[in-house]
This record gives structure tokens, C-alpha cells and sequence, in this order.
């Protein structure tokens, strides 16, 4: 009898212990098949857009400004209005002397003047900063605005060789943006060059990804943290239990 | 007679010596630097597994190298004149303490006690009041003493103290159950005490059951202590009594009034207490008695518990590092035995480590990198798993199995000092029945050869690495092979 009992309070100790561990691998397999082919490794990085200066073409006072820092302009888009009486005066002036050869060329040039007193958006982008405020007086060539460009957006990473190695291998490359909460497809584009500046990241390799579907890239903003999923080429998920059964003939074969 | 110890250390073990530092600082100098970290709670797991595989490793290395390279001055000179004992011949008491042992085991004990060569009274300490022990004691002429029922405060401690109430001989002698004593033992002995301040003399336990497996593994990992620990420790003044084929002084014990009264490990404590009074302890390594080794998984798990809790009890509540009256080289060599106990928490990190990577693909290195990990660890472990050849010039797969096994009942031992459980105390040969809930013990070692078993599984479903998942899975299924082996042959007793 009591031979009996040990016996069986151990074996129900060991189907504890087998229960157990069945348990603690079936969740690790549940995880790895739910993380399938989505990250491997995660890397972060930097979204870099090309940054444009926009500079005065006359001399005036700023009389309007139409946007304020992080809209969206589209290129040909007026940013800002200057004002410069005296050159309007000139103008003014200049038109009643319609004759006079001389004349007529200086009204030529004021009135170019005038449209350069137009501040337009050379290229599609955001407004990163407005440099001067309503009223102030400008100079030729003062720096304006500050744009960031929605065109040729680029990811830059750093990655160490077996990373970069790794990732030049795979055949399609993401992005993830957490503020977007969006996935993006990226090319490598190029290698930066190393300069002094990258003390920090000296032992890696400075990688541009530029975007696949360039528009993409219009709600990035430059300098903002980008995860790079370095996911290896996407498999075949087998079933599991597929797996195992095969995984049996092969020992059985 | 100036030095005692075996002066033959074998080339094997020079090797070691040499080659030890290389490897580990080789591998020290990967782990340690944060830049090859991976996951970072793995990765601290694996700086405390590290540490303390390190420390114990570079213990003993030092230990031997010390008492290798130690000048000649600087040894301990003993005095040993044969002539001494026939000139005094001091009165001696040989005590065998017995609980509840095979009466098969305790006979042969007492009756080689008897006719140890030199005038003496044998007692037998009986705390299993067996009448059977009583009618062998009658049978042989030897002194029957057994405890009485409200007296039982103590196990060994308290019964070996009851018992030398009635004794009064200037010298003690102890052997436990299982422990035959050879003839020359107490006239071999007892010279050393001419020095007044030696307070005990040790022999080393020399287990014969070698062809059991589990006793031949813990024979293989004694005779490292034998061999090379404990005779460094003398050459310290440091050997301690290992509870049986022992001599005390009984002055000695009086002064600090008996044997330590503890319920495991009074050994260790008595020889403390012993040093910390200012005697000495010789250790001579000469083999005078004959032992057995517990033979089953129960019987050796216990013995290796109480070993243990002896070592983290003394590490926790008397640290010998703190204890003023020893000597720097005495704390030293104690804290160096207590540490060795700390390795069951190395064992369960470097067992668990492969596991998970294979279950969740998460690793405590950066193993993308070149399999630079790797090429850091192999000698190591090398290093790790070849000391019984480097040291002994063999290995037995039972050596590593039961060490490697033997991680659960420190662990075990570890909780209940932390937890302050009382222990029970049963001798070791008592447990006879294999498989008497022989789950309480080895439950943890099937859990790890069952989930290993899944987890080759479950890392081999789309592997992200097969070279890392390759040497992750031959990791856990050697694991599992020890562990296979050690269940099997420890369910299955020869005799």
C-alpha cells in the first residue's frame, strides 16, 4: 500500500514537472511564431531631410508672414510679404517718365525689385524656422526662413560591419516611425563619409536609406528618431506541428 | 619530519596552474567588458554566475600555487617523535557515533575500532536505541552509551558530547558508522600531540564503494580536497575536521566546552572555535580509515545539503572573514571553503542560459558578433570541466554528473539558512530505498532535462542563427545526457 502511494505522488510529480515544462515552451513557441517575421533586431536612427535657407532678394520691412513654424508650403507658395515705400515711390515716379529711355529701364529694374519683395517657397517642405518677425527691417540676402524639404527624405543610421552586413543582404529593409506609428520601405542610398565629427559612432558605418515611395516621407520630420528593423528575408512560417512531424521523418528516414 | 604532505604534484596539475590565468582572464577580459553585453538582465545573471565561477576557480588556483611555491621557512614544523608515545602512553576513547544505520555496517565499524593497535576503550554512541546495536556492543566488549529520549537536543554533536561524559580518556577518537578505521591509525596519530598546541588531528576519508556511481563521483571530488585543499590548508594551520577519523585533544574540547553543539557541520565549527583558542590542527594525508560513500541520490543529496549548510551558515552568521582571532591566512582558507557552495548558482545560470536561448532567442553576450562568445567560453569551460584530470589524471563522467547534479541541495541548503529552517538530522546511510519519493529530490533536474528537451524544439522552429542554435542545442543535450545518467544510476544501486 504504501509502496503504492509513493509511487503514484511521484508520478504525479513528474507529470507536474513534464506539465511545467510543456507550458513554459509552449508560450516560447506561441511568441516566436507571433513575432514570425516582424523584428529581429532593432537599430535607431535619424531622419534627414535636406534643409533650405530661404534669403530676401530686396531691401524692405517685413510686412506679412503667412505661415508659422511646422506648416507645410508647397513650392511657389508666397512665405512673406516685404515692404519698401521708398522703392514703391520710386516706381510710382519712374512710371509717369514712360518716354525716357532711362527711365523706363530703372521702372524695369524697380519693378523687379518690387517682385523680389515677394518671398516665395522654392521647394515642397515644412517651415523648420522664421527667422525675422512682422515689421523688421531686412537686408538683401537676410536669411529668412528655414525649410526642410519633403523631396529626397533620408534615413541616416549608424551600423556596426556585421549589422551593415546583415542589412545589405536583406531584400526588403523597414522602417519603423513611433510618432507616426507607421512602417516605411527604405532603400540603402549611400554611405556617409566619416568626418571628425562622429567620434561617438567611430567604430560604425554612417548608412543613408532613402525612402521607396518618396512621398512617404512628407510627415517625417527631419531630426526625428527612427527604429531600423533588421529583419532577416521573410520565410515560410511552417505550422508548428508540421514542423515537428517533419522534423520526425527526417529521423526516422 | 618537516613536511607532511605528498611533495609528488603531478605535471597534469602544473598545467593547470599555468595554463588556468590564460584562459580565464581570456575570457574574463570578454565577459567583463559591458560593450559585449546582450540582453542586459541575462547579461548581469551572467557577471554573478561569472564572478563566482572565477573566484572558486582562482581559490583553488592560488591555493596550490601558494603551497606549491611556499618557502621551506615558512612551513609549519611539526614535531613527531614515535618515541613519544611509549614514553607518555597517553589514555585514549574512540567513539563511534551511530543513528540508525544498517547493524550490517556498524559491526564491521566497531569491530575494527577494537582492534585499532593501541590500549584503548571503545564506546559505541547509539541515538537509535536499538537494542541490536546493545546485544553487538555486549557480543564484542565494547561500552554501550545511548542518549536518553529528553536529552536528544543535538544530533551528532549533542550525541558524541553525552557520550563523552563517560569518557575520560586525554585523547578522542571518532569514527562514524560507515568509517573503518585501520590498525596503525592511533599510533600513526598520536605522536603529532606532543606539541602541546595541536587540539585535533585529521586523516582523509577514503571512500572504497567505488563501484557505485554516485559514491565514485563524490570519491573523485573528495580526493581534490584531500589531495590538494586540505594539505595547503595545513601548511596554514588552517585543516579542518571533517567529522570522522579524527583525533581530538580532550582539553582542547573542554576548553571550549566540547564538541560544537550545532546540528549539522559541527565540524567545521569545532575546529573554528578551536583556532580561534589558538590551537593548532594538523591534517596528515595518509589514508588510516576506510569509508563508504552514500550511494544513493537521497543519501548523497543529504549529505551534500548538510555539507552545504554548514558552509552558508558559517558564511552568513560567523563569517571567518570577521573573526579577530584567527590568523589572515586562516580566514582566508575558511572563506575559500565557505565560497565553494556559492557554485550551485553558477550551475543553474550556465544550465538555464542555452534554454533560454533556444526558447526565446535571447542571450546575456552579443552572440551576432563572429561567434566571438564562443571562442571565449570553450576553454574555460575546458578548463571548468577537465580539473579532476588535471589534478587527479583522470575524470569520471560520475565526477562531473554528481557535482553538476549536486547544485539542487545547495541550493536547497541555501533557502533554508536564508529561511532559517531547522534541519532534521538523518545519518547518511539510513536512506537505503531508492525510490522513496525520489521526486523531492530530483524534480529540478527533470525539469531542466524536460524543458531542454522542448526547447530543442522550439529553437530549431525557423532558427534565426543555426551556428548559435547548433552549439545551444549540443549544450542542453549534454546537460541533459548528465543528468539522464545521474537519475538512472542512482536509481538503479548496484551493490
Amino acid at each position: 500500500m504504501k509502496k503504492i502511494l509513493t509511487f503514484i505522488i511521484n508520478l504525479v510529480l513528474v507529470v507536474i514537472v513534464v506539465l511545467a515544462s510543456f507550458a513554459v515552451s509552449t508560450y516560447a513557441l506561441s511568441k516566436k511564431i507571433e513575432s514570425g517575421n516582424k523584428i529581429s533586431s532593432r537599430i535607431y536612427g535619424n531622419v534627414e531631410k535636406k534643409e533650405t535657407i530661404v534669403i530676401s532678394a530686396a531691401r524692405g520691412n517685413v510686412e506679412s508672414i503667412y505661415y508659422s513654424v511646422g506648416e507645410e508650403v508647397k513650392r511657389g507658395e508666397k512665405l512673406a510679404q516685404l515692404k519698401n515705400s521708398e522703392l514703391e515711390n520710386k516706381a510710382e515716379v519712374l512710371s509717369a517718365f514712360e518716354d525716357n529711355e532711362s527711365a523706363k529701364t530703372e521702372l524695369e529694374v524697380a519693378k523687379v525689385e518690387i517682385e523680389g519683395l515677394e518671398v516665395i517657397s522654392p521647394i515642397n517642405g515644412y517651415i523648420d524656422e522664421i527667422s525675422k518677425s512682422e515689421g523688421e527691417f531686412v537686408n538683401p540676402a537676410a536669411k529668412l526662413f528655414v525649410l526642410f524639404s519633403n523631396e529626397n527624405t533620408r534615413a541616416l543610421f549608424y551600423l556596426a560591419d556585421y549589422e551593415y552586413r546583415k542589412i545589405s543582404d536583406l531584400n526588403e529593409i523597414r522602417v519603423y516611425n513611433s510618432r507616426l506609428d507607421q512602417y516605411l520601405d527604405v532603400v540603402i542610398s549611400e554611405l556617409k563619409p566619416r568626418t571628425e565629427k562622429d567620434k561617438s559612432n567611430q567604430n560604425k558605418i554612417g548608412v543613408y536609406f532613402k525612402l521607396q515611395n518618396p512621398s512617404d516621407g512628407e510627415n517625417l520630420l527631419h531630426g526625428e528618431d527612427i527604429i531600423l528593423l533588421a529583419d532577416e528575408e521573410k520565410k515560410q512560417n511552417q505550422n508548428p506541428i508540421e514542423f515537428i512531424t517533419n522534423t520526425w521523418t527526417i529521423f526516422f528516414k | 619530519m618537516k613536511s607532511i604532505k605528498t611533495n609528488y604534484i603531478p605535471n597534469s596539475a602544473l598545467l593547470f596552474l599555468i595554463i588556468a590565468p590564460f584562459t580565464v582572464l581570456f575570457y574574463a577580459s570578454y565577459v567583463y567588458n559591458p560593450q559585449n553585453a546582450g540582453h542586459k538582465v541575462l547579461y548581469i545573471f551572467q557577471l554573478f554566475a561569472d564572478t563566482i565561477a572565477i573566484s572558486i576557480l582562482a581559490s583553488l588556483w592560488i591555493t596550490i600555487l601558494l603551497d606549491l611555491f611556499q618557502p621551506e621557512h615558512f612551513k609549519k614544523n611539526f614535531k613527531y617523535r614515535k618515541d613519544w608515545l611509549d614514553e607518555n602512553l597517553p589514555t585514549v576513547d574512540v567513539l563511534v557515533p551511530v543513528a540508525n544505520e544498517p547493524i550490517k555496517i556498524i559491526q564491521e565499524t566497531l569491530l575494527n575500532a577494537v582492534q585499532i593497535d593501541y590500549p584503548h576503550k571503545t564506546f559505541v554512541l547509539d541515538d537509535g536505541n536499538s537494542e541490536e546495536i546493545k546485544n553487538l556492543a555486549q557480543s564484542i566488549g565494547i561500552n554501550y552509551i545511548s542518549r536518553p529520549k529528553n536529552d536528544k537536543k543535538y544530533a551528532k554533536s549533542g550525541n558524541l558530547n553525552y557520550g563523552m561524559k563517560f569518557c575520560t580518556g586525554q585523547f578522542v577518537a571518532v569514527f562514524d558508522a560507515d568509517h573503518v578505521a585501520k590498525k596503525e591509525f592511533l599510533t600513526k596519530l598520536l605522536p603529532f600531540f606532543e606539541n602541546e598546541n595541536v587540539g585535533l588531528v585529521q586523516t582523509p576519508q577514503h571512500f572504497i564503494n567505488t563501484d557505485n556511481y554516485i559514491a565514485s563521483g563524490t570519491a573523485q571530488a573528495q580526493e581534490i580536497f584531500y589531495k590538494y585543499v586540505q594539505p595547503a590548508k595545513n601548511s596554514y594551520n588552517s585543516a579542518f575536521c571533517v567529522g570522522t577519523n579524527v583525533i581530538f585533544r580532550r582539553s582542547a574540547l573542554d576548553k571550549i566546552g566540547g564538541i560544537a553543539m550545532r546540528d549539522h557541520s559541527e565540524d567545521i565549527w569545532t575546529t573554528i572555535l578551536l583556532h580561534e583558542k589558538g590551537f593548532e590542527t594538523i591534517f596528515y594525508n595518509k589514508v588510516l580509515a576506510l569509508g563508504k560513500a552514500p550511494e544513493t541520490i537521497r543519501a548523497f543529496f543529504r549529505q551534500q545539503n548538510r555539507w552545504s549548510r554548514g558552509g552558508f551558515s558559517l558564511f552568513f552568521t560567523h563569517n571567518p572573514l570577521f573573526i579577530k582571532e584567527l590568523t589572515i591566512d586562516q580566514r582566508l582558507q575558511y572563506f575559500f571553503s565557505n565560497i565553494h557552495y556559492f557554485s550551485a548558482f553558477t550551475i543553474l545560470i550556465y544550465l538555464m542560459f542555452p534554454i533560454i536561448y533556444l526558447l526565446f532567442g535571447i542571450h546575456p553576450m552579443n552572440i551576432s558578433v563572429n561567434n566571438g562568445w564562443f571562442i571565449h567560453y570553450l576553454p574555460f569551460f575546458i578548463t571548468i570541466y577537465l580539473l579532476p584530470w588535471f589534478l587527479l589524471g583522470s575524470i569520471r563522467l560520475s565526477t562531473i554528473t554528481t557535482s553538476t547534479a549536486s547544485f539542487a541541495p545547495y541550493l536547497k541548503a541555501f533557502m533554508s539558512v536564508i529561511l532559517k529552517n531547522p534541519y532534521k538530522w538523518v545519518s547518511t546511510e539510513s536512506f537505503t530505498k531508492s525510490w522513496h519519493f525520489i521526486m523531492f529530490d530530483i524534480w529540478p533536474h527533470l525539469l531542466i532535462i524536460s524543458i531542454s528537451l522542448l526547447a530543442v524544439f522550439v529553437g530549431w522552429y525557423n532558427p534565426e542563427d543555426i551556428v548559435n542554435t547548433s552549439i545551444a542545442t549540443v549544450w542542453v543535450l549534454i546537460n541533459s545526457y548528465f543528468f539522464l545518467i545521474f537519475i538512472f544510476k542512482g536509481l538503479v544501486v548496484t551493490r
